[in-house]
């Protein structure tokens, strides 16, 4: 019997391989970015609804020419003046796009030996991270609505608070990631950490993205002719066709009958 | 033969003790957990009175005041009860990178540390294990204490017990602690404490994190109670939209409580998931995996993807409350069937998270007291998958009544008449195991045959309320009730009892009281028959559910509910009674009392802080009691190798 001594570095906590716990780490990371996203899903899933039953013509917010569609029978034109701007979103999109781009090439320059750089690009990191916030925070608090302006500023105010709340744990994760590879804790042989919230930011990115275009696409609802509340009158000018209007008792059996409004 | 020697590189730097092993953590349990959670709750409650002036009332008129103060208070809890019990250490510890030392894991793992270790942020599976039973037990008493207040208001037909408001109360807070009982039930106890050991790993995948799922859960529940001092859950524990929306602060206590145990669920089953996907020992390939972590996976897998759904939807109804957003509120543009969407999305789903853990801990159990192979493993297999595909389409057969989508009914109709086919391949399972065997009628066995009764009228009335036609007279009325607590109860609740007594040698190191535990199951079962047999009648009469007051027709119903209620209201305390003796005074177990083949049965009792002193190698299937596996006979051949070792 004879011992192959081998190269592998341990955890320091558990005294295990530190692939082996990396293995698990990572999965442990797309768990929990399932479950993310399916909190994601289900906000995209509430705007699209909202957005496409248009319940009570309260999805747009006041000032989008809503009036004005309901009369001609037509969409009105997309950049109605009360809807969010495009920009906004896809800029802090593209930055935190860019975060991401940049946890990647720190766990790179991290695997390559490069420490200097790597804390360099990590700190950089954190600071594109937290201009990020300050501009969503900047987006959040110059919209032309607020949360009381029906469904689309509902929607949005909680979509953009939900990255609120991401972009804070992403500036923990980096900042963690910052300080650990300076310190030597991240380090070519045990890169992982790094790797792991490069991977989160991945994700964060997606979600961004996904908004972004969300709120981008969606934004007249389809439905021009939405189930009302909050009043009794008809939809249609039309009068409300009177029992009596059939000789025989039946509406439906007489062809002058009006047609009935749809309620 | 060669073996690798494990070599520690200089790239990867020991952390360093710095004083004693657990550093700060050793200041915080769960009394400076409750101490720091009232205070920061007192003061987020002051602040937000400061922000919110008196009198400030919302577009739909509601008192935003008190709202807003509610809600500040129960974030505030739930802050500093986390603060106060060391949840947070950990982040900054790792932010600092000050990692954890050996002699800090195992402090933090609750070595030497005697019955403290049950009060702290321990991250020992067993540990953790240990506080979901209590934890179990301790909320399962708050909902079964308030159901036997429903029936005294049901059973007292000649009077009127408490208030209508009140009655809701009990209704809607019994509800949603009944299903947060059911959900850890067997997941929580058996789920942390045996599954690790079962599949041969010394611990969780992420011990901190372990911990971090009950302490959330820990600090749920309180809100749920306080909830009851603030006017209460008054809609059932589906609390529809927009009734909710104009319900008093207490709903806010519910909202609270479903978002933070929604985190609790989500990181318990990342961590039982990895757990069971990457630790796994060696040979412990997918046939030789024993169906209870099958179970206790699909159960962790949709809780994975439907509890976000849940979650999201109180959420949004939190906002349509407190920050005047109208997701659900129609006037304003919102939809209820939104709602109903996202609830149900995980609201059947969370059925089979209570079932399929119940019918696999009756799978696990069966073999080991027929001495027989599991009959068709792969079925079971087959249906503990076929449910978890399946569970995630059924959601809007309770919506059939809604207005929602009439053409999607018979979708749906198909789709939860189909999920009726892998729960029937579980229960076909458990039957073929018991065919013909040899009985060693043991509590564990009995209470299997509680579950299997109970599942199958559960299961045969279901398909009644699947159906569309016949939901349309159906829905909304007691038979709803009764077929629903045949499943979740019957099935969930004496699975769980089934599982108590068998993991009761393993989780406490004593013999579990059986001539007690049998009094309290039978008497438990036979109040069960009585009350929701009972039930099914009335509904079949006609009594709606969620109703103070009704017609006489329905009185004896009613009163023989009652009667079973309190039946099994003692047998439940006669159980726990049993538990108790037993914990304290049992019988000392051995390591292996029944004579069980799976891996969790090897280890000594108590098990050691490490589970095994050498991880096992698995050689063969995991049932293979009396009759010779011509698989394992085969294996033996070639590898002559023998067993769990």
């Amino acid at each position: 019997m004879s011992d192959t001594a081998q190269s592998t570095p341990v955890s320091p906590t558990t005294g295990e391989p530190v692939e082996v716990v990396a293995s698990r780490n990572r999965l442990g990371i797309y768990l929990l970015i399932v479950i993310d996203a399916m909190g994601t899903v289900a906000l995209i899933i509430s705007y699209s609804y909202l957005w496409a039953l248009n319940v009570n013509n309260g999805w747009a917010p006041p000032g989008s020419q809503f009036s004005d569609f309901m009369s001609n029978g037509g969409p009105p034109p997309a950049t109605g003046t009360s809807f969010a701007p495009d920009g906004p979103f896809w800029i802090i999109a593209a930055a935190v796009v860019l975060t991401s781009a940049l946890t990647w090439w720190s766990y790179r320059l991290v695997r390559r030996g490069d420490h200097t750089l790597a804390t360099t690009v990590a700190a950089a990191t954190v600071v594109v991270a937290v201009a990020t916030l300050l501009a969503q925070w900047w987006q959040i608090s110059t919209l032309p609505f607020s949360s009381a302006n029906g469904t689309y500023a509902s929607a949005v105010l909680v979509l953009l608070s939900g990255n609120i709340v991401h972009l804070l744990i992403v500036i923990f994760l980096l900042l963690g990631i910052t300080n650990r590879v300076r310190i030597g804790l991240i380090s070519r042989d045990n890169p992982w950490q790094s790797q792991f919230v490069s991977i989160w930011v991945t994700w964060i990115a997606i979600a961004f993205l996904l908004g972004a275009l969300v709120t981008s696409i969606m934004k007249v609802s389809p439905n021009d002719n939405p189930t009302r509340f909050g009043g009794f009158e008809p939809r249609t000018s039309q009068p409300v066709p009177s029992p009596s209007a059939s000789p025989s008792g039946s509406p439906a059996a007489s062809p002058s009958a009006s047609p009935s409004p749809s309620s | 033969m060669s073996s690798a020697t494990i070599v520690q590189e200089q790239g990867v730097p020991q952390p360093t003790q710095h004083g004693k092993p657990g550093g700060v953590i050793r200041h915080f349990n769960v009394v400076t957990a409750v101490i720091s959670g009232l205070v920061l709750a007192a003061i987020f409650r002051f602040i937000a009175d400061l922000i919110v002036p008196a009198g400030t009332t919302s577009s739909t008129f509601a008192p935003v005041r008190l709202e807003v103060g509610f809600l500040a208070m129960l974030v505030g809890w739930v802050l500093g009860f986390m603060i106060g019990i060391g949840a947070f250490i950990g982040p900054i510890r790792w932010l600092l990178g000050r990692d954890l030392t050996h002699e800090d894991a195992e402090y933090m793992a609750g070595k030497g540390m005697g019955v403290g270790r049950y009060f702290r942020y321990t991250t020992d599976h067993k540990v953790v294990g240990i506080q979901y039973l209590v934890g179990f037990l301790v909320i399962i008493g708050l909902g079964g204490l308030l159901a036997m207040l429903i029936r005294t208001e049901l059973g007292v037909t000649w009077a009127e017990v408490f208030s209508p408001d009140f009655y809701n109360t009990l209704i809607g807070t019994h509800g949603i602690a009944m299903v947060i009982a059911m959900i850890i039930a067997i997941s929580g106890p058996v789920g942390n404490f045996i599954v690790p050991i079962m599949i041969g790993a010394r611990d969780m995948a992420f011990p901190r994190l372990n911990a971090l799922s009950f302490w959330l859960l820990a600090a749920a529940v309180p809100c749920l109670v306080a909830s009851m001092f603030a006017g209460g859950i008054r809609d059932g524990w589906s609390v529809y939209q927009p009734l909710a929306s104009q319900s008093p602060p207490g709903m806010i206590g519910y909202q609270m409580t479903i978002i933070v145990f929604a985190i609790s669920t989500g990181i318990a089953s990342v961590n039982l998931m990895t757990t069971i996907l990457r630790m796994r020992a060696k040979g412990m390939t997918w046939a030789r995996t024993p169906i209870l972590v099958y179970g206790i996976f699909g159960a962790a897998l949709m809780g994975l993807y439907a509890f976000p759904f849940y979650q999201y939807s109180q959420i949004l109804a939190l906002t349509d409350r407190v920050f005047d957003t109208s997701f659900f509120n129609p006037v304003e543009g919102g939809s209820v069937w939104l709602y109903e969407n996202l609830f149900w999305l995980l609201g059947h789903p969370e059925v089979y998270v209570i079932l399929i853990p119940s019918m696999a801990v009756v799978l696990e159990i069966i073999p080991v007291f027929m001495r027989k192979p599991l009959f068709a493993f792969g079925f079971a297999v087959a249906g503990v998958v076929g449910v978890v595909i399946l569970s995630g389409l059924v959601w809007a057969h309770h919506m059939y009544m809604t207005g929602w989508a009439p053409f999607a009914n018979y979708p749906f109709m198909l789709s939860t008449e189909m999920i009726s086919i892998p729960v029937g391949f579980l229960v076909l399972v458990a039957i073929g195991t018991l065919w013909r065997g040899t009985a060693w009628t043991r509590l564990p066995l009995m209470a299997v045959y509680a579950v299997i009764f109970n599942k199958m009228i559960g299961g045969v009335t279901g398909i009644y309320l699947s159906d569309v036609p016949a939901d349309q007279y159906f829905h909304g009325s007691m038979f709803v009730v009764a077929h629903f607590h045949y499943m979740l109860m019957g099935a969930g609740l004496f699975g769980a009892m089934a599982g108590i007594a068998f993991y009761f040698p393993k989780m406490t190191g004593r013999m579990f009281d059986e001539r007690l535990g049998s009094i309290g199951l039978w008497t438990a079962f036979a109040g069960f028959q009585l009350t929701f047999g009972s039930m099914f009648v009335a509904g079949l009469q006609g009594q709606p559910r969620r109703v103070l007051q009704f017609d006489n027709l329905f009185n004896i119903s009613n009163w023989l509910s009652t009667i079973g209620a309190y039946t099994i209201g003692i047998g439940m305390l006669v159980f726990l009674a049993a538990i108790i003796y037993s914990w304290r005074d049992g019988k000392i177990a051995g390591g292996n009392p029944w004579a069980s083949k799976s891996l969790e049965w090897q280890t000594p009792t108590p098990v050691p802080l490490e589970n095994f002193a050498v991880l096992p190698v698995v050689t063969e299937r995991p049932y293979s009691y009396g009759v010779p596996d011509p698989y394992d006979a085969a294996a033996k051949e070639s590898t002559g190798k023998v067993g769990a070792s």
